[in-house]
């Protein structure tokens, strides 16, 4: 199921979208709403902010940043897009001004991170229920790698590879945020994942 | 086995697509090469989920900052006014402001086409006139020169002061009973004084020098009924007499007229300021007896 609500053609011509009124209902002050927005979007805004920054601790704070903006302009949001496209605009121009701003501090490659930086990032897949240290410890050693090298790419390739293979976006979605065409969606995407096979290539992941 | 066309598009779709097409399917069971790539695609985009960052709660944390900080929504806001720079603001100013110091500084004076010697100069040319205003240069404070005629009126008895008169001698201002001037000289406005002027060109100030071509000089004095029009380049003496017989009948006989000359009738009515008043047979002896 996907993570966004397609746009119906029904959506189109005369419904709101849920999220258009959730952004309604956030301007007529129910923060309950806007909430439900952030939760919503909170792994979306996260991961791109993160592998653009490179960093938990600043992505964290920028996420958080994105959502403050997108809430106190909630007015100039025109349903004219989809509400994940404006909040996907936010997050950019929120991460440029970010680094505008750190121009001088170099990001730190998430290899070099200390095992701490990691410890509460990686989702280990539990398929069994039962703990695994070899296992987990792998994982760790493979996440750092496959994370490392997700954030090398380009941003073009680096945020379809988030939106569709990490979020789990529809080619109908992503173009919708990007604004381009579904063709051109999946040539970037293929593309992109042909970048990560070479990066990978060699390291032992698959 | 499968072809070499068929591999490259079953690699083409494989990466840029998630479902297997019948011909994707088909050729992944023939081919063990797009197998085996295929299944390091599988392996690459499961370690690609696994390893994705663990998400914060961000929500708790954004409501959080919305409460505290007391974040509200912006209210759309009215259209921004147009911003004029303070450049071209300043510079409008300094342009009005060299303006007004151009005009009260009778720099116009100068910049003129006819300065004070040319006006000294064209007294024959019966083309300019001179109005004097003393009430106003004594009001603004300006430097403004006052030009004082003798009472025969020629070019070398003008003289000139930048002092105030305490009779305001100026052209029209003064008592011109006495004053000669000469054929050709132009009188277009008479008043008494020069304040009781009220036409917009009247309010030239003082030493200002104005240039008229006839059609103003006509409407000019129709303004004021008490100074009738009197230019010798249009009529003679004796067409001016009639003219002048018409409209005050009576008071200069012909005799008079005929007895006096041409020349002595054109210097009398030059000389007259309140034609009403002045236009009568005793002054004009008078005025013949000088």
């Amino acid at each position: 199921m996907p993570i966004f609500p397609r746009k119906t053609e029904n959506m189109i011509s005369s419904e709101k979208s849920p999220d258009a009124i959730l952004v309604e209902k956030a301007i007529a002050g129910d923060s309950n709403a806007f909430g439900e927005l952030v939760e919503k979007y909170s792994s979306f805004v996260y991961r791109t902010v993160f592998f653009d920054i490179r960093k938990h601790e600043d992505a964290e704070d920028i996420s958080q940043e994105v959502f403050i903006k997108a809430y106190r302009a909630l007015y100039s949001f025109r349903h004219d897009c989809e509400f994940s496209t404006w909040l996907y605009r936010i997050c950019k121009n929120t991460v440029y001004d970010h680094v505008r701003k750190n121009a001088r501090t170099k990001a730190i490659p998430l290899s070099d991170m200390s095992s701490d930086d990691y410890e509460r990032e990686y989702e280990v897949p539990d398929t069994d229920g039962k703990y695994d240290p070899e296992k987990t410890y792998l994982s760790k050693e493979t996440s750092a790698i496959v994370n490392d090298a997700i954030a090398s790419l380009s941003e073009q390739h680096r945020d379809v590879i988030v939106m569709r293979d990490i979020e789990g976006l529809s080619y109908s979605e992503i173009a919708e945020i990007l604004s381009l065409e579904e063709g051109t969606v999946k040539s970037r995407l293929s593309r992109a994942r042909a970048a990560l096979k070479q990066k990978l290539s060699g390291k032992n992941i698959f | 086995m499968g072809t070499k066309y068929g591999c490259e598009k079953a690699q083409k779709e494989m990466l840029a697509c998630d479902t297997q097409s019948k011909e994707l399917a088909h050729h992944l069971e023939q081919c063990e090469e797009c197998r085996k790539k295929y299944q390091e695609l599988l392996k690459m985009n499961s370690a690609v989920l696994m390893a994705a960052p663990k998400t914060p709660d961000l929500r708790s944390g954004v409501m959080a900052r919305i409460v505290n900080q007391n974040i509200k929504i912006k209210q759309p806001c009215a259209p921004r006014r147009r911003f004029i720079p303070f450049g071209t603001i300043a510079a409008a100013a300094a342009v009005f402001v060299i303006y007004l110091s151009v005009q009260s500084s009778g720099v116009s004076d100068m910049l003129s086409p006819k300065n004070e010697n040319q006006l000294i100069n064209d007294t024959d040319s019966a083309e300019n006139v001179v109005i004097t205003d003393s009430e106003t240069v004594s009001k603004s404070g300006a430097n403004f020169r006052y030009f004082a005629f003798d009472q025969k009126g020629s070019d070398s008895a003008i003289s000139e002061s930048s002092a105030e008169p305490e009779s305001a001698p100026a052209l029209y201002s003064a008592d011109p009973e006495g004053m000669e001037f000469s054929k050709n000289d132009v009188l277009l406005a008479k008043p008494k004084r020069a304040q009781d002027l009220d036409t917009s060109d009247d309010k030239l100030e003082a030493g200002a020098v104005k240039t008229e071509t006839s059609a103003e000089k006509l409407e000019a004095v129709a303004d004021n009924v008490n100074a009738p029009m009197f230019d010798t380049a249009q009529k003679t003496a004796s067409e001016w007499f009639e003219e002048y017989d018409r409209l005050y009948p009576g008071r200069i006989s012909r005799e008079l007229f005929e007895k006096a000359g041409n020349d002595a009738y054109i210097s009398f009515i030059s000389s007259i300021t309140d034609f009403e008043l002045q236009y009568t047979a005793i002054s004009f002896e008078e005025f013949l007896n000088k």
